[in-house]
């Protein structure tokens, strides 16, 4: 299906809203521009843009024989798989190995895991989650930056509560938001507010959930929690040339905050309606009582998953059924999967590809090997505005609108050459852009298309078109 | 919109429609409409233009991400009340400040700063804020860059005044971040082109054929991001030509003797490119730069003295730089910040987020001296400090005076002005 220039119809695009949330929503403008054409009647078009957003376009061998089963056994069957472990990074054996661990180790670790995984939602998931319950390289070591990464997968897709009491403990968060050095026990001296704020605007009540009041109350109620002590101390050699020692924390396993009461606060806060002693628990039990907790994440799920600018009765209908589900983080993931709005003809593209998600693709297109892909990505990665495990801020990355600027996109494009580049041979683009694209290009693209003559032409041409940037 | 302002003869975006070119008047249409404009007409009027914009005046300003501690920027010499609140900060803050009167002092690791007020180039406005102060970041940065408390404006101030006051289109150098890949939310408007420039190093096509078929697919692109793709690669396809030619190639491997011994300094990194596009006359006018990592709730005292030492060694070696070349006298550098800290400090020895706070701007254009009044610590609000300028007079300041800009329509309004620049005779 090829897209006739300006006298095409307009599909279905809705205008936007202009007050949602995300900034770049209100420089959308499809009025002065023909929408792409919906091949999402068909099935099989539904299935391959669930596989795009659910799983980084990478189809694991596992998964194939479902592929042309039935949209909602596909749901059942991506959403069934669970989680599989990654493998280790940290050996039980070498204790010491957890503080020699480099951030880009880390990376690589991760993104050999992504393009090997046999259980792609939950990896996705982890991603999600890695840029929502955020925390940096730039200030955490790499050692509680791998466990977190461990703990998101495990809760990916488990109950919001356990997922954020894990968050609330994680030592990676504890470091990262300042939990770790609070202090509640002196009435004098007030606690330290990071977490307590950002647990509550930016991971779960959203700006306007909860009121200033809030934030110190829930500062006191937190304090208390801290990295866990190290098993031991071990003196390693940190300066090869001059042989120089100084002593690391080891740890044997991998470990969760430790809770020191002597930092707690001991009396009663006022806490979003309530008054009590309030600990942990009482602190999550209260944020997942408010049902902006279940709109606010079903909003972000949505734009992240659905379209940038997602219609207020689907985030209220992904809400109640997350909320009715005791907030399983499946059935949210569920629930948005099976909206009528992600299969609807306006959001087919209107989402941008994260960075990861289009080097990932594009690299499975062309059957690149895994070991130069990671590479290609630990050196487009920063360029297109993505470093794993390092987010711009706490608030992650700005999804969508967010990815596209002059110097991103030149990254993108200088990726995909040095991507068929890297190539031992570079494989048909036969019927490339049925696979990957549906068949559904702008006129520019089919024509420049149509004039390649060869393959690598072909496959630069499609993966740098604005038709693969989207998802 | 063919007018003189400035002494400039400028030619709207109008004119192109006028003329024909533009297939529509919509953002997204326009965007697109430049991509569709004839090479060589466009080249004609890229020519003119830049020819035009050589004189003019150039602005950067310069983010402090994260909520900049103003009491420990500019640090209240006199007042008590600040030991009392905060009795692990503010010692060392008022024993090693460098004095700018006998109440005030700046940061003791400002030293270039301080040097520069000496000469006269330095203005501080002290008590910038906003009404209904949020103390989100992300709520309160959006309000900086819009320009618009209430949170209903989604462009930025400086993209407005791009596409108010300046006609980008014809030349996509004239607003421009540096030192990121992302575009900075004060430059954002789908009425103006931005050129966004991460690395000098990486900003240029892998291979001639890259460039060649990326304009050829991307133009008339469809969908809700046609315009935002097709404005991103044809400003970079004008920007990396014009910057291949007009910069030098960078000397040794970033090292930037003159601003910084440290290459982590990144804010160096930005400025000296910036540096290089006005010196080179690439036709810059509003820059944005940004220095990371203000939101100090931990261990302040080390973190802050980094950064102000950063911001000191970037300033100062971006202003020698102008100077040696012969530019300094167009270019006002002014910092923002989302929110200045609390004014009490918190148990992990640092600060929470805050209000008020000072705006230091800096350049041959501005008229020494401290504005505004200076904060009262025994009035504060929940904790925290009044304000007392509104941030939106000083955009209003740099708008009109500045960048002869019109202020009232990009700021929607008239704020009371506080006077920091130079007027010319």
């Amino acid at each position: 299906m090829v897209l006739g220039g300006a006298a095409s119809a307009a599909v279905g695009l809705g205008a936007v809203k202009l007050y949602v949330s995300h900034p770049w929503t209100a420089l959308l403008d499809p009025a002065g521009r023909s929408a792409w054409p919906s091949p999402l009647g068909s099935e099989r078009a539904r299935v391959a843009q669930l596989l795009r957003r659910a799983t980084f376009g990478i189809t694991p061998a596992g998964l194939e024989p479902g592929l042309n089963q039935a949209y909602q056994r596909t749901i059942d069957s991506i959403l069934g798989a669970g989680a599989a472990e990654p493998p280790g990074l940290v050996s039980p054996g070498d204790p010491t190995r957890g503080a020699r661990l480099e951030g880009s180790e880390l990376q690589r670790w991760w993104l050999r895991h992504i393009l090997s995984t046999q259980t792609p939602l939950a990896e996705r998931m982890t991603y999600f989650w890695h840029g929502h319950f955020t925390s940096s390289l730039d200030k955490v070591d790499a050692l509680f930056m791998y466990w977190q990464n461990l703990t998101w997968r495990r809760r990916s897709l488990d109950k919001l509560g356990r997922m954020l009491r894990e968050v609330t403990i994680d030592p990676a968060m504890l470091t990262y938001l300042d939990l770790a050095t609070s202090d509640a026990s002196d009435p004098a001296q007030p606690p330290n507010e990071n977490y307590a704020r950002e647990l509550m605007e930016l991971f779960t009540l959203g700006p306007g959930g909860y009121r200033e009041a809030d934030v110190k109350a829930a500062a006191r109620a937190l304090a208390g929690w801290t990295t866990p002590p190290p098993d031991k101390q071990v003196e390693i050699v940190v300066d090869e040339k001059t042989g120089a020692k100084a002593p690391i924390d080891v740890w044997y396993e991998q470990r969760r905050g430790a809770f020191a009461p002597d930092m707690a606060y001991d009396g009663a806060v006022s806490y979003l309606n309530r008054r009590g002693k309030l600990g942990l628990d009482g602190v999550i039990d209260q944020i997942l009582g408010q049902p902006a907790t279940a709109k606010f994440l079903a909003r972000k799920v949505a734009i992240q998953f659905i379209s940038p600018a997602p219609a207020e009765e689907t985030v209220q209908q992904i809400a109640g059924r997350f909320r009715a589900s005791d907030y399983d983080l499946g059935e949210l993931m569920r629930a948005a999967f099976t909206s009528p709005e992600f299969s609807a003809a306006a959001s087919y593209r209107a989402l941008v590809k994260s960075p990861l998600e289009f080097m990932v693709s594009a690299a499975a297109a062309v059957k690149a090997g895994t070991k130069e892909t990671i590479e290609l990505f630990l050196g487009y990665g920063e360029g297109m505005g993505e470093s794993l495990f390092q987010p711009p801020n706490v608030a992650g990355w700005p999804p969508n609108g967010g990815w596209i600027s002059p110097s991103t996109m030149l990254a993108r494009f200088n990726f995909v050459s040095d991507l068929l580049d890297g190539l031992p041979s570079v494989p048909s683009a036969r019927g490339a852009e049925d696979l990957h694209l549906e068949g559904v290009l702008s006129t520019s693209t089919a024509k420049r298309l149509a004039k390649s003559d060869s393959d690598r032409e072909r496959w630069l041409v499609i993966l740098a078109s604005p038709e693969f940037n989207l998802k | 919109m063919s007018g003189s302002e400035n002494g400039i003869e400028r030619i709207g975006r109008r004119d192109f429609t006028r003329a024909g070119l533009v297939f529509g008047v919509g953002a997204g249409a326009l965007a697109a409409g430049y991509a569709a404009v004839p090479d060589a007409f466009a080249r004609a009027i890229f020519t003119a233009r830049r020819d035009g914009v050589q004189s003019g005046a150039v602005l950067v300003m310069i983010q402090l991400a994260g909520g900049n501690d103003g009491l420990r920027t500019v640090v209240p010499l006199q007042d008590s009340n600040l030991h009392d609140l905060r009795p692990q900060l503010a010692g060392e803050a008022v024993d090693k400040a460098l004095p700018l009167s006998p109440s005030e002092g700046l940061n003791h690791n400002l030293g270039r700063i301080r040097k520069l007020w000496d000469r006269g180039k330095v203005a501080v406005v002290q008590g910038v804020g906003y009404p209904s102060p949020s103390l989100s970041h992300f709520e309160s940065i959006r309000v900086w860059e819009t320009g618009d408390p209430t949170r209903r404006q989604l462009k930025g101030w400086l993209g407005r005044a791009l596409s108010t006051s300046y006609d980008s289109y014809g030349h996509p150098l004239t607003g421009c971040a540096c030192g990121t890949s992302v575009t900075p939310g004060a430059l954002r408007d789908a009425d103006s082109t931005v050129a966004v420039i991460e690395n000098q190093l990486s900003y240029g096509f892998a291979a001639p054929e890259v460039e060649s078929a990326v304009g050829a697919v991307y133009g008339q692109t469809p969908g809700i991001y046609g315009a935002l793709f097709d404005t991103a690669v044809a400003t970079v396809r004008k920007t990396a030509a014009e910057l291949q030619q007009a910069l030098p190639a960078p000397s040794d491997s970033g090292v930037l003797p003159s601003y910084s011994n440290d290459t982590g300094n990144a804010l160096a990194q930005a400025l000296k490119l910036a540096a290089q596009l006005i010196i080179r006359e690439t036709g810059v006018r509003l820059l944005h730069v940004t220095l990371d990592g203000f939101d100090t709730h931990y261990t302040e005292l080390s973190y802050h003295d980094q950064l102000m030492s950063y911001l000191d060694e970037a300033v100062g070696g971006f202003y020698d730089e102008l100077v040696q070349h012969g530019k300094a006298s167009r270019v006002l550098m002014a910092t923002w910040s989302e929110f200045g800290r609390r004014p009490q400090e918190n148990v992990s020895g640092g600060t929470d987020h805050g209000t008020a706070a000072p705006v230091v701007l800096i350049g041959d254009p501005v008229r020494r001296g401290i504005y505004g009044r200076p904060p009262d610590l025994r009035h504060l609000d929940d904790g925290n400090l009044r304000y007392t300028v509104d941030f939106r007079s000083i955009y209003q300041e740099i708008l009109e005076v500045h960048l002869q800009a019109s202020a009232g329509e990009i700021l929607g309004g008239r704020f009371e002005p506080v006077r920091f620049l130079r007027r010319s005779s």
